[in-house]
């Protein structure tokens, strides 16, 4: 029976796309929301809407008591997490279980198992995947963590055990950085996920970063998705997600897929998941973690397959069997996504809080907008600063570039300031043209990217001028005076002040 | 009409005069005649010559924005306050390597008041939006005040510490 009433435990675009499935299909939606977010798309759209009070994120969003008193109040059947707070926390699972509620992903032992980073390499390593070599063992002593560290050799990688999203990820270069990288690795994974342990990992030079996208229904039947290719990472965070990738031939796309529903049967996985791997230059591949829940970049599938994939997250978890088998997984054209985010890349991409005062976004065949805000919205700091994603599709590659180039040109965002100029030049970068990027690409081409000009064009300042000259304010215009008599404009008359 | 727009640091001056859709504008020494028709508050259509482009202008109390070809400029207009800018405005102040770069909370502090340091010595950290931001030393010195513990919640641009004079 499908559900008639579900809970959406998340806030921003992500909150919107599962209210906009669940409306589809005729589910009742419920939306949480703090403090900070009254006024936001994702209140306004779903059927019901509780307020969680302190928009600190252990007082809202990460709450669970709260959250599960909301869906006992509100008899919502369901819960989907959506990614990140709650979507990979196995007690959340558990706590839905036990009362009832049915969690819209993977049970709490398989989110368990796979949010332990180590012992889902583990797991997947006995099952016969390939990991990329480092220290997972349990000793978090620093003393313990530096002398395993130099033995693996420089460079490395410091992750969070419990991590996800580039929180508590640090690459460290040599020997001197490495104490820094390990301490303040393990306080932004304590901050971000309650658990300060981390590992470490061999640093693989010029990887790409790949990933598989999983179905699987709790009847047994696994299929897999295709690949999404996001190598285009800044500080670990993914920026821009493209499928198909343009590094995989047809078998090496076939084995992956293999592996990776492999490693889904492996642990017994169900509903919506992702595999992620690196792969090296010489095209090997090593399972990196799976991701329990749905991904922020599935838009990119859901262009190239058709598939709705939040909708079969309901399906799946009302009981539904899947009815799509592998062979009928044809992926057409080419699909592009760009994250935008409330960052300044004037200032070093620092996230940026304000509010939005003009909103405008790109609109055509296979463009695809995925907004977690709207007009007069306010920007606060204590969520992620991603506002929204934009995806496209094309018939080829250079179409779909072609296509994201103009729809980023159009995409307006006024009042708080965004990574788009950045996305317009990394997407019109030669080597991004050319495919083939690694996860090193924005370091090499981008390192200390400013804009490249930092001047105000003639038009924008004429349009400045125009503007108040329509809407004069005295305490702005510099001096009033009679034109300049030798100002070819004498002849022009007298102008006027106020409209 | 005379007006100064400031935009990263550099002031732009143009004088306008309006004449039903006509502006007469001179800029950098040049002048131009446009046509402008607003198509609705804010979005302009500006006749440049043949050339025609679109903008939107959208204000705040202390800022203007204007989107222009793909993006987005934030002018603030220089009011009449005796204050003389010419060309660039001063360059960054001497403290201004101390100043938090983002609201948030204070995690670690590194550093007590007498220590010395050298140049990349992590002095504070503060978390932001999950992310850490790390207050390093630009240069070798002795740390005279620290103005913020462990916990603190710090604004942007709030000073950190101060360090003593450069030798």
């Amino acid at each position: 029976m499908m559900f008639k009433k579900v809970l959406i435990a998340n806030r921003g675009e992500i909150a919107v796309r599962v209210i906009k499935a669940c409306q589809e299909m005729g589910i009742t939606t419920v939306a949480v929301y703090s403090d900070a977010d009254k006024n936001t798309p994702h209140v306004h759209m779903a059927d019901e809407a509780v307020s969680l009070g302190d928009p600190t994120p252990s007082e809202s969003y990460l709450n669970i008591q709260k959250i599960l008193d909301v869906a006992q109040s509100t008899g919502a059947e369901a819960v989907h997490p959506g990614y990140g707070f709650l979507a990979e926390n196995p007690d959340f699972a558990k706590s839905c279980e036990d009362l009832g509620i049915k969690f819209i992903g993977p049970s709490a032992e398989v989110i368990a198992l796979m949010g332990n980073k180590i012992k889902a390499k583990k797991t997947m390593e006995d099952s016969g995947l390939r990991i990329i070599p480092g220290y997972h063992g349990d000793r978090q002593d620093i003393s313990v963590l530096m002398e395993k560290g130099k033995s693996i050799g420089f460079p490395l990688m410091v992750k969070a055990t419990s991590g996800g999203g580039g929180k508590g990820m640090k690459i460290v270069r040599e020997e001197s950085e490495l104490k820094n990288a390990i301490e303040s690795a393990q306080r932004e994974a304590k901050s971000a996920f309650g658990d300060s342990s981390v590992y470490l990992e061999k640093y693989l030079r010029e990887p790409k970063h790949i990933e598989f996208q999983i179905l699987a229904d709790e009847h047994g039947n696994v299929i897999h998705l295709n690949e999404r290719d996001c190598s285009v990472q800044r500080r670990h965070q993914k920026i821009i997600e493209e499928t198909p990738s343009t590094a995989l031939s047809h078998e090496l796309r076939q084995s992956m897929g293999e592996a990776a529903v492999k490693a889904a049967e492996a642990v017994g996985y169900t509903n919506a998941g992702t595999v992620e791997f690196m792969v090296d230059s010489d095209l090997g591949f090593y399972f990196l973690e799976m991701n329990t829940r749905l991904q922020v970049e599935h838009p990119v599938t859901e262009a190239s397959t058709g598939i709705d994939i939040v909708k079969w997250q309901l399906k799946i978890a009302s009981g539904v069997e899947l009815s799509l088998r592998q062979e009928e997984i044809r992926p057409h054209g080419h699909a592009l996504e760009c994250r935008i985010y409330a960052e300044d890349p004037s200032k070093g991409f620092l996230p940026c809080t304000g509010t939005v005062k003009k909103l405008e976004v790109p609109e055509g065949p296979n463009i695809r907008n995925d907004l977690g805000i709207s007009e007069s919205v306010v920007i606060t700091p204590y969520y992620d600063p991603m506002l929204g994603k934009l995806t496209v599709k094309g018939e080829n590659r250079d179409d779909c570039i072609e296509k994201m180039k103009w729809a980023l040109s159009r995409f307006m965002v006024i009042g708080v300031a965004t990574n788009i100029p950045f996305l317009k030049e990394v997407i019109d970068h030669e080597a991004f043209r050319r495919g083939g990027i690694t996860t090193n690409f924005l370091e090499r081409y981008f390192e200390n990217w400013t804009k490249v000009s930092q001047e105000l064009p003639k038009e924008a300042v004429f349009a400045l001028a125009v503007y108040d000259a329509m809407y004069p304010k005295r305490d702005e215009v510099v001096k009033y005076k009679e034109p300049d008599p030798h100002s070819p404009w004498k002849s022009a008359g007298r102008w006027r002040i106020g409209v | 009409m005379f007006l100064k727009y400031e935009h990263n640091g550099n002031v732009y001056r143009v004088e306008v005069e309006r004449d039903g859709d006509k502006y007469y504008l001179t800029y950098e020494g040049d002048m131009y005649t446009v046509i402008a028709t607003e198509i609705e508050r804010g979005y302009l259509k500006i006749d440049l010559g043949g050339r025609e482009i679109k903008c939107v202008v959208s204000e705040t109390e202390d800022s203007k924005y204007i989107f222009f070809n793909g993006e987005v400029f934030q002018v603030s207009p220089i009011a009449l306050t005796g204050r003389k800018f010419d060309g660039k405005i001063g360059t960054a102040d001497k403290d201004s390597d101390f100043k938090s770069p983002i609201s948030g909370k204070v995690v670690k502090v590194e550093v007590e008041e007498g220590d010395e340091v050298s140049a990349g010595d992590v002095m504070m950290v503060i978390e932001a939006m999950k992310m850490e931001y790390l207050i390093k030393a630009p240069r070798g010195g002795v740390v005279e005040k620290v103005n913020f513990s462990p916990g603190d919640q710090i604004e942007i641009g709030e000073e950190t510490l101060v360090m003593s004079e450069e030798e």
